[in-house]
C-alpha cells in the first residue's frame, strides 16, 4: 500500500508542476498599429511666380485621389447605389490596405503676421501664419461631398495669386477669359476667369498674394500648432513665432489622433523659415520641433530644380535658393517623403540653366500627385516598439513570413543626409526606438505585421494569468 | 464469510478423522494430525477471468492535454503492450496532435497586453514503457452487471516532438520520461476500455530564447485495445 501512495503523489506532483515559458514582447498586432489616417497638410507658395503650378496642382487633383481609393488598379472605387455601396463594404473589411482614410487641408508659405501685402488692414489673411484657407477648410469625405471639387477650389479660389486679366492675344503670364466656357465643363490644362466664376461664385475676387519670403517649414509648424490642444514648446518659444495663445485649437480638426500626418509643400523658392539663418541648409531644428507631436510627419515637397551633386539649377524661374531647397530635400530624405520637380526642362538639347529659361515649363502634376498616392499607400514602414528590446533578439514577420534583418547596400552606400541606405528588410533604430522596414519588404497596409522582441529588462508588466 | 465459518470446521474435521478404508487391510492405522487451521492461514484467490499474462495488447487512445498554460492538444495515440504477466507488461506507443493556442493565449498576444511566450505546441510523441498491475477487481454495478478491471501505473521514457508557436515554427525534439496511472475495463476476453492519465516529462531545447527547460504534457484519454491470443 506504501507503493501505491507513493506512486500516487509522486503523479499527482509531476501533474501540479506548471510549464514555465520565456516571454516576447509583441508588437504590431493589427489594429494597434495598423493606421489607415492620413492628414495632409498642403502648404502652397502662394507668391505671384506660383499661379502656373498652383493651377496644375487643381486641375490634376483627380490623379491624386484615383491613387488613394485604389493604389492596385488606379480606377477608384465606385461608390454609386446600395449595390456599390455594399461591395466597398466587403473590399474594405477584405482589403483594407485599399482605402486610405484622409482629410485634405491647405495652409501657405506666408507666416509674417506683419505682413498686409493689400493693405485691407488686416494683418492675419485666411491662409498665412499657419491658417487654412477655404470653407470647409479641413476637407473630409464625411463632411464635404464632393472631395476634389471642394479642394480644388480651395486651392485655386483661397490660396493662389493670380495675375490679372490677359489683355489682347497674347495670353502670357495672365489669366484669360473663355465665353464659351460653361459651368461643369473640364477646363482643359488652362484655368481661365470663367472657369474660376464658376467653382468659386460671381463676387469672388482673388486673394491676397503672399509673403515675399516663404516660410514652407515655419507655415506647416504653424498650422498644426493651431490644430492641437497642447502645441509643443518649440511652437512658441522659437524665435520670430508668430504664435499666441489664443491661437491654440484655432485649426481644429486638422490633426486626428494617431494618424499619419503628411505635409506637402508646393513651391518654386527654397525655404527662408525664420527659425533658421539664411544659408543654413540644414533642417533639424524645424524637425526637432516637429518630432514632438504625437504623430508621424512625412514632409513632401514639389520645389525648384536643383541637383545637389553639381550644386545646380535647371530651372528656377521662381529664383529660389540652393540652401533654402536643400532643406525642404533633406526635410523629404529625412522624413521618408519625396522630393519632386516642380519645373522642367523642355529644350532641345536637353540642358536648361538660368533662372528664366524658355525651355522650361511647370511639369507634370498628375505624377506629383500619383507619387503622394504611392507615398501614403507605403508609408507604414515604421513600427515603434513599447519597451527596449535585445536587438539581438528581434523577429519580424510579415503575414507570417519571416523578414531578414536588413544589410546596408555594397560599401554601406550613404544617402544625402549621411543615412545608409538598406537594401530589403528591417533595421531597429536605437533613437526612436522603431524597427523600420526597407525596400520590397515595406508591408502593406492589410499586412499582419508581428515584431517580438525580449525587453532589455523584465517583463514591464506582470502577466495577468 | 459464512462459507469460510463452516468450511474452516468441516475441513478440520475430515482432517482429523481415520482413514477407515485402509484399516481394513492393517492392524495399526496412525492418523495424521494436521493441527487446527486458523482463518488467517488461509487465502483463497479467485481466478481471473480476464488474464493478460502471455497476451498481447493493441490499443487506439484519443485524449487531450488540457494544463498547459498556453496550449490545448488534441491527440491520438497508438499503444502495443506484451504482457508478461498479470502484473508487468512492457509497452510502446506512438502519438500524434496539434497543440492550439488557448484563450489564455490569444489575450495575452492581443493588443492589450502585447505579449508572447516562447510556448512549444505538441506534435507527436515515441516511448517504451513497462507497465504494473497491482490491482485487479470486480464492480457490481447496480446488482445487474459485474465489471472487471485492473489499475496499472505507467514507467517509461520517450522522445516527445514540438513546434514553436512563435512564426518561426522552431522544432524541438526532447528526450524524457513518462509517468502515469490508468483503469482498464474489461470488455470480455478480447478488449477493454482503457482510461489513463499520464504526464510526459521531457528536456526541451527553446531556439529563440536559448534556453533548455524541463516541460510536462500531461494527458488524460480514453482508449480502446484489443487483446492478442494467448502465446
Amino acid at each position: 500500500m506504501r507503493v501505491l501512495a507513493s506512486l500516487c503523489a509522486l503523479t499527482a506532483l509531476s501533474i501540479a508542476g506548471c510549464n514555465r515559458y520565456e516571454y516576447f514582447m509583441l508588437a504590431g498586432y493589427e489594429q494597434a498599429s495598423f493606421q489607415n489616417e492620413a492628414d495632409i497638410l498642403f502648404v502652397v507658395d502662394n507668391s505671384p511666380s506660383m499661379y502656373d503650378e498652383a493651377s496644375a496642382l487643381g486641375l490634376n487633383f483627380n490623379a491624386f485621389v484615383e491613387a488613394l481609393v485604389d493604389p492596385q488598379e488606379g480606377t477608384g472605387v465606385s461608390t454609386e447605389g446600395l449595390a456599390d455601396a455594399v461591395d466597398n463594404y466587403v473590399l474594405y473589411v477584405t482589403q483594407r490596405g485599399r482605402f486610405i482614410d484622409y482629410q485634405l487641408a491647405i495652409t501657405t508659405t506666408s507666416a509674417d503676421p506683419e505682413d498686409d501685402a493689400d493693405g485691407d488692414g488686416d494683418l492675419v489673411e485666411p491662409g498665412e501664419v499657419g491658417t487654412l484657407t477655404g470653407a470647409p477648410d479641413v476637407i473630409h469625405e464625411d463632411t464635404s461631398p464632393d472631395v476634389p471639387g471642394d479642394f480644388v477650389a480651395n486651392i485655386l479660389c483661397d490660396s493662389t495669386c493670380w495675375p490679372g486679366e490677359c489683355q489682347g492675344e497674347d495670353t502670357t503670364g495672365c489669366i484669360p477669359y473663355d465665353p464659351y466656357y460653361e459651368c461643369g465643363d473640364d477646363p482643359g490644362e488652362q484655368v481661365t476667369w470663367d472657369y474660376l466664376e464658376c467653382i468659386c461664385g460671381n463676387d469672388w475676387e482673388p486673394p491676397e498674394c503672399g509673403s515675399g519670403t516663404e516660410e514652407g517649414l515655419e507655415g506647416a509648424l504653424l498650422a498644426l500648432c493651431r490644430a492641437v490642444e497642447s502645441p509643443p514648446d518649440g511652437c512658441f518659444d522659437h524665435d520670430g513665432s508668430p504664435l499666441v495663445d489664443a491661437d491654440v485649437g484655432s485649426n481644429e480638426g486638422l490633426i486626428r489622433d494617431g494618424a499619419n500626418i503628411i505635409v506637402v509643400i508646393v513651391t518654386d523658392e527654397g525655404d527662408g523659415s525664420r527659425l533658421l539663418p539664411q544659408g543654413e541648409d540644414d533642417p533639424t531644428e524645424y524637425l526637432d520641433i516637429f518630432d514632438e507631436f504625437d504623430s508621424r510627419i512625412t514632409f513632401a515637397v514639389i520645389g525648384p530644380n536643383y541637383d545637389p551633386e553639381d550644386h545646380s539649377f535647371e530651372c528656377n524661374s521662381g529664383g529660389g535658393t540652393s540652401w533654402g531647397t536643400r532643406r525642404y530635400q533633406l526635410a523629404t530624405e529625412s522624413t521618408g517623403g519625396f522630393f519632386s520637380s516642380i519645373e522642367v526642362c523642355n529644350a532641345p538639347d536637353g540642358s536648361c540653366t538660368g533662372d528664366d529659361n524658355e525651355y522650361c515649363e511647370a511639369s507634370d502634376f498628375s505624377a506629383h500627385l500619383a507619387d503622394l498616392g504611392d507615398l501614403l499607400n507605403s508609408l507604414l514602414n515604421q513600427f515603434p516598439l513599447q519597451s527596449i528590446p535585445d536587438p539581438d533578439t528581434i523577429l519580424v514577420y510579415v503575414d507570417g513570413v519571416n523578414i531578414p534583418e536588413s544589410q546596408c547596400l555594397e560599401n554601406c552606400e550613404i544617402d544625402s543626409i549621411g543615412d545608409p541606405i538598406f537594401g530589403d528588410g528591417w533595421t531597429y533604430e536605437t533613437g526612436e526606438n522603431s524597427v523600420y522596414f526597407h525596400g520590397t519588404t515595406v508591408p502593406d497596409y492589410n499586412a499582419d505585421v508581428r515584431i517580438y522582441y525580449r525587453p532589455v529588462s523584465e517583463l514591464p508588466r506582470s502577466l495577468p494569468f | 464469510m459464512r462459507s469460510r465459518k463452516t468450511l474452516m470446521p468441516l475441513l478440520a474435521g475430515l482432517l482429523s478423522l481415520p482413514v477407515s478404508g485402509a484399516a481394513y487391510g492393517q492392524d495399526t492405522v496412525t492418523p495424521v494430525d494436521l493441527g487446527l487451521l486458523r482463518d488467517s492461514e488461509l487465502s483463497v484467490v479467485q481466478k481471473r477471468l480476464y488474464p493478460m499474462e502471455k497476451r498481447t495488447e493493441l490499443g487506439v487512445h484519443v485524449g487531450l492535454m488540457p494544463f498547459d498554460a498556453y496550449t490545448l492538444a488534441p491527440f491520438a495515440r497508438g499503444s502495443f503492450t506484451m504482457h508478461r504477466s498479470e502484473s508487468f507488461g512492457l509497452e510502446l506507443t506512438a502519438g500524434g496532435g496539434y497543440g492550439f493556442k488557448n484563450s489564455a493565449y490569444r489575450e495575452l498576444e492581443g493588443p492589450a497586453y502585447g505579449i508572447a511566450a516562447e510556448a512549444y505546441r505538441y506534435l507527436g510523441q515515441v516511448g517504451v514503457g513497462v507497465e504494473w498491475s497491482p490491482a485487479y477487481a470486480k464492480l457490481n454495478w447496480r446488482g445487474k452487471k459485474v465489471y472487471h478491471h485492473n489499475f496499472y501505473f505507467l514507467g517509461g521514457a520517450g522522445l516527445t516532438i514540438e513546434q514553436s508557436v512563435l512564426p518561426a515554427k522552431d522544432m524541438a525534439f526532447g528526450p524524457g520520461g513518462s509517468v502515469g496511472m490508468g483503469l482498464r475495463v474489461f470488455r470480455g476476453k478480447a478488449g477493454s476500455i482503457r482510461l489513463e492519465l499520464r504526464d510526459d516529462i521531457f528536456i526541451q531545447s527553446r531556439t529563440q530564447t536559448s534556453t533548455t527547460a524541463l516541460k510536462q504534457n500531461v494527458s488524460l484519454s480514453v482508449g480502446l485495445s484489443r487483446f492478442g491470443k494467448e502465446r
